[in-house]
């Protein structure tokens, strides 16, 4: 590993392929990450949370450092957001919100990015359109290290990172996730649809009851 | 081997959902046409089908052309033949004969599609056993030197020896326009073929002149816009992408062990679209490779 660096970022994990990767990219060069998960139980089964746990922990020992691992329940943002928002645009206003969360916990950590394992066009779900109205509501900077990789790329670093094998247990699926996504959200629509929520005191209470676990 | 059809195979598509498959085929489909017109490639057909696209020409230059169109993973330049099993054979055992010599070792991989008189076993029964009484090589299933490929897809029948690579990818053009900030003695280029590689039409803002001969013949002919003397380059994409409608700025910067400290430059950068910057996961070997594609 790098010598350690003043710089930190803030790892959003799903216990999918992707996340592990991204983070791994970002530890190779040296920056300090500190891992947020979103915990939907019980709309994902149990199986999601306990990936993570473990994926954290694969990159610790990997990278030599002690991890930090914030949980963040997220069913009752969701729940809010399924009862009041337009089914189709379920995903991204649900990153929308993940991003703002987790934009607090970087404030609270002083890190100066967060770090995703999202993708260009590899799923429906992350479109150029979606992505972009994804960070329009975060100042921090996104960073993407896996955006222009194949997935064949990033499965190839999963395995040599040795995550692969825990990112392809089962338990990966958001039972919301609508059958055809929206692809090419609108900024205006979206922020329309989100009137109907509270924002500010949803990200209050997720940043409240977000609970920082140990890692073995 | 003298061809008349080249197949090209497009795998990532092949993850799309049922809704977007259709739009990435037909852009693949129309971005090869585009490029061999081009180039004044002839072919009598160009179609797509059972997850191929099939180009029906026996010009030697469509090959270097596929290797630069995003979306194609692989293609065979192939023989054709219609879908009977002696005929097959001819035609495998005269390809085989001008690639094998006595030391190789080769394997038929045959697949069908469609109703025939035959299985896909007949056809690797009898193809195997007249190559080897042609050529003397002899057979090895896992580890051959050569493989021979027969695909039998309804009244026609592809004979081929070669898969080559493709750059991967999405097709140019299915995610939309974005506008790129190129900075002298930054890797532009790279970050380019990137986001072209992921599906996107690129656009560039420039300071002052810059050579951008070997990023066209990757992505064809693009729009630069030049800024005025005096003004921020980051400020004037801005404005461009709000102005053309274009769907983000990207930018060439890096995130490697040396310059972490670009981190605060990221977060500096306020523009009002969407920035991203794709070489930040990538490490500097990868980048000096794209930048000399």
């Amino acid at each position: 590993m790098a010598k350690k660096t003043e710089y930190k970022v803030v790892s959003l994990m799903s216990g999918g392929i992707d996340s592990p990767v991204a983070t791994a990219l970002m530890l190779e060069k040296g920056l300090e990450v500190v891992f947020v998960h979103f915990d939907s139980r019980p709309f994902t089964c149990t199986g999601v949370i306990e990936k993570t746990r473990e994926l954290v922990s694969i990159l610790a020992k990997r990278y030599k450092f002690k991890p930090k691992f914030y949980v963040i329940p997220h069913s009752k943002v969701q729940t809010e957001i399924l009862e009041k928002v337009n089914h189709k645009s379920l995903c991204v206003i649900c990153r929308r919100m993940m991003y703002r969360i987790a934009e607090k916990i970087a404030e609270k950590e002083k890190a100066h990015a967060l770090v995703t394992g999202e993708n260009l066009g590899q799923v429906a779900s992350q479109t150029l359109d979606n992505l972009a109205v994804e960070d329009d509501v975060v100042d921090i900077p996104v960073l993407r290290p896996l955006l222009s990789f194949d997935k064949n790329e990033a499965i190839d670093i999963a395995k040599k990172v040795n995550t692969y094998w825990v990112s392809i247990l089962p338990g990966s699926c958001c039972k919301f996730t609508p059958k055809f996504p929206e692809t090419h959200a609108e900024k205006k629509i979206i922020e329309n649809m989100e009137k109907s929520l509270d924002i500010e005191k949803l990200v209050a209470e997720a940043v409240k009851s977000a609970k920082v676990e140990a890692i073995v | 081997m003298k061809f008349d059809t080249v197949l090209v195979r497009y795998g990532e598509i092949g993850l799309k959902s049922v809704q977007t498959r259709p739009i990435f085929e037909k852009r693949l489909v129309s971005n090869i046409k585009k490029l061999l017109n081009k180039h004044s490639i002839e072919y009598k057909d160009l179609f797509r089908e059972w997850g191929r696209v099939y180009i029906k020409t026996e010009d030697e230059n469509t090959l270097p052309l596929l290797k630069t169109i995003f979306g194609v993973v692989s293609f065979s330049p192939a023989a054709t033949c219609k879908a009977d099993i002696s005929e097959i054979s001819k035609l495998s055992t005269k390809i085989a004969v001008k690639k094998l010599v006595g030391d190789d070792t080769f394997a038929v991989r045959a697949t069908r599609q469609g109703a025939h008189a035959f299985k896909s076993k007949d056809i690797k029964m009898k193809v195997g056993a007249d190559i080897q009484k042609a050529t003397k090589a002899g057979v090895n299933l896992n580890e051959p030197s050569h493989e021979v490929f027969v695909e039998v897809r309804n009244k026609k029948a592809y004979v081929f020896v070669e898969k080559q690579a493709g750059p991967g990818g999405i097709p140019q053009g299915v995610e939309g326009n974005v506008l790129g900030v190129f900075i002298e003695g930054e890797p532009f280029q790279a970050a380019a073929v990137l986001m072209a590689k992921r599906g996107c039409e690129i656009e560039a803002v420039i300071e002052k002149d810059l050579d951008l001969s070997k990023l066209k013949h990757w992505l064809g002919d693009f729009k630069v816009h030049t800024v005025d003397s005096g003004k921020d380059i980051y400020k004037e994409a801005e404005r461009i992408t709000k102005q053309r409608e274009l769907k983000a700025v990207f930018t060439a910067d890096t995130l490697t062990k040396d310059n972490l400290d670009n981190i605060q430059k990221f977060k500096k950068l306020k523009l009002e679209v969407p920035v991203f910057r794709p070489l930040i996961g990538l490490n500097e070997k990868q980048i000096k490779q794209l930048s000399n594609l």
